[in-house]
């Protein structure tokens, strides 16, 4: 299913390149978020 | 990727950080980031838990996953959402940026005008609407 704009964006977690835990909602009222999907590097 | 890189200082200038999500290995994923330092924040997701989420297509001819970009704004809203179809339909940051340049003059006019509508004119259409009704 795809998002629709003026929703409120599913919340996740997820591990960094670093191991550091990223949680979308940590961003909320600091700083807008541009979310990438990648097709993958190979 | 390079290209968000070289852009990479116009996101921050703009209040926004890049989350880039990859199918890919943990450690692929990193060595990847590594080796090009890239200054954003990668995040393998392996098990596509977040790609499924967000409804990242997958094209079984093309044999794998189509790009997708969105833009949250700072109150947790997407306001920005694209499929892409084919691997080059990705947005130019262009676009983006000019979005966030929006979202950042929304978020001045709000600041402005709490307690005083004054400020959302633009946003709302309200003022054409009274507008024709005085004229009646």
């Amino acid at each position: 299913m795809a998002v629709r704009q003026k929703t409120t964006a599913p919340d996740f977690t997820l591990a960094d390149v670093q191991g550091k835990k990223v949680r979308l909602s940590d961003y909320r009222a600091l700083k807008h978020v541009f979310l990438v999907f990648n097709r993958g590097l190979m | 990727m390079a290209q968000l890189r070289h852009d990479y200082s116009e996101f921050v200038a703009r209040d926004a950080e890049i989350l880039v999500v990859g199918p890919d290995k943990p450690d692929e994923l990193s060595r990847y980031w590594q080796e090009r330092r890239l200054p954003f924040v990668g995040l393998p997701d392996p098990e596509h838990e977040v790609a499924e989420l967000y409804g990242q297509e997958v094209n079984l001819l093309k044999l794998g996953r189509m790009p997708a970009q969105m833009v949250i704004d700072k109150s947790g809203q997407i306001r920005y959402a694209h499929y892409g179809h084919s691997m080059m339909d990705i947005p130019p940051n262009d676009d983006i940026l000019s979005l966030l340049d929006q979202l950042n003059r929304e978020g001045r006019e709000s600041n402005e005008s709490s307690g005083s509508r004054s400020g959302s004119v633009e946003l709302t259409g309200d003022s054409e609407t009274a507008e024709k009704g005085g004229h009646s």
